[in-house]
């Protein structure tokens, strides 16, 4: 399950940039076959569920004959089966079978409701319309040198552009994150830095900081951030940690990467789930539990904080907040959300 | 509403407004700058930074001065971007 709220008819339609694009509304490894997971897009409740073939199917959570919400009922046979009159969709959406009527084909209109599906970064991306992009690209994803980890999934009761904008901002670190990405009592003065704009979306410069536990080692890093918005969910950040310390800085490298792949899941306008793919390329003694450790720590610290911004709905009028110099990324953030049409979810 | 520079920027043009501005909307000429109105985002970073004392929020001007809301809209949409820090002309400003 991670429909965070139950959505009532007359909740606002989303704009054609969030519809027309790809989310990422699970990991593939809750999505097993001969389970129907529950799902919410845009306030559009949906059901994921794997078939036999191991491809995800993401429907609409209704079945056509009565309304009825498929999540309520199971999988039997390699089909979906309706939980009220036991009608069964297989894997091409159509009703495979009418139960008090077995002898006769279903009528052809029985059919489910699908959306296109991808699963990527052991992701998995659904769009409730026609996308205009392809899945982003984790750029580390097919370098063997780093290795990946999902992190998540995180449940933010906030709007997910204020959660996105919050993961792009360097100058929360030494307050919200005070000993891990930055000391509360010497905070880092970021020099001024770069935005980019390109058909990928958004880039920064180099954002340097110094880290107290700036990656999984727990060992003070100077830490070199590239941060990056490839979609109006799903942005990213590349940081170079150097160990400044001499007499530990043989625990790491000069090349030593630590990667984020974000995904904010649109549950509905104040609602989000955020979703991550890790990648390092040092620290080959760090476990899993090691990773997740610090990330689930990072991350309830983030929720703690984004929960309480207001308005809820991030605000697209770049007068209706402060902005500092600081703040270039979010700001430019802000602006390409409004150039792209996006209304849903601003204020 | 927007954010004004006044005529004591001109001939001095310190520049310092310039780096703190989060949305690069100075224009400038070779002795002062103005401000694109159409571009401000009203968040007064400028107005503490000037040493001239040169930038109001245009709802602070005083009377004498409200001329300039209009010569910075005019003179702001034929100039060029000022983004980094220039050398002023004076530096008694």
């Amino acid at each position: 399950m991670n429909a965070l709220t139950s959505v009532n008819s007359d909740s606002v339609a989303a704009d054609a940039a969030l519809v027309d694009d790809w989310h990422v509304i699970a990991f593939s490894k809750e999505v097993p076959q001969g389970k129907i997971v529950s799902a919410t897009l845009l306030g559009e409740d949906l059901i994921l569920w794997r078939d036999e073939s191991d491809r995800v199917h993401v429907w609409k959570d209704l079945c056509i004959h009565r309304g009825a919400r498929l999540s309520k009922g199971w999988i039997t046979k390699d089909t979906v089966v309706c939980p009220y009159h036991g009608w069964r969709y297989d894997g091409s959406a159509k009703c495979v079978l009418v139960p008090a009527a077995p002898d006769q084909p279903p009528p052809l209109k029985a059919r489910a409701f699908p959306h296109i599906v991808e699963e990527r970064y052991g992701m998995i991306w659904a769009s409730l319309g026609e996308p205009k992009h392809s899945v982003p690209t984790f750029p580390e994803w097919d370098d063997a040198e780093f290795r990946k980890f999902n992190a998540g999934p995180y449940f933010f009761k906030a709007n997910g552009f204020r959660s996105v904008e919050n993961f792009i901002d360097a100058t929360h670190f030494p307050f919200v994150h005070a000993g891990l990405n930055g000391v509360e009592d010497a905070p880092d003065k970021l020099e001024d830095y770069s935005v980019y704009e390109d058909e990928s979306g958004l880039q920064t410069s180099e954002i340097r900081v110094f880290q107290p536990y700036g990656d999984h080692r727990q060992v003070p890093v100077n830490a070199t951030y590239v941060y990056r918005v490839f979609r109006p969910l799903v942005a990213y950040f590349s940081k170079g940690v150097e160990i400044p310390d001499p007499a530990r800085k043989h625990l790491g490298g000069d090349s030593d990467r630590f990667c984020t792949f974000l995904t904010a899941q649109p549950v509905d306008e104040v609602n989000c789930i955020i979703r991550l793919c890790v990648a390092i390329n040092f620290g080959a003694e760090l476990t899993e539990e090691d990773i997740l450790r610090r990330q689930d720590k990072v991350f309830a610290q983030d929720r703690d904080i984004v929960e309480t911004q207001r308005p809820e709905r991030i605000p697209v009028d770049l007068r209706a907040e402060i902005h500092h110099r600081t703040d270039k990324f979010g700001l430019a953030y802000r602006r390409w959300l409004s150039a792209l049409g996006v209304s849903y979810g601003t204020a | 509403m927007t954010v004004v520079v006044t005529g004591a920027c001109d001939g001095c043009r310190y520049t310092d407004c310039v780096t703190v501005c989060p949305v690069s909307c100075f224009r400038g000429d070779d002795r002062m700058l103005y401000i694109e109105p159409t571009e401000c985002i009203e968040c007064q970073a400028c107005i503490p930074v000037c040493p001239a004392q040169a930038i109001f929020d245009e709802d602070d001007l005083p009377p004498e001065l409200k001329v300039w809301t209009s010569i910075n809209a005019e003179r702001a949409s034929a100039l060029p971007v000022v983004s980094e820090k220039q050398t002023p002309l004076k530096t008694d400003c």
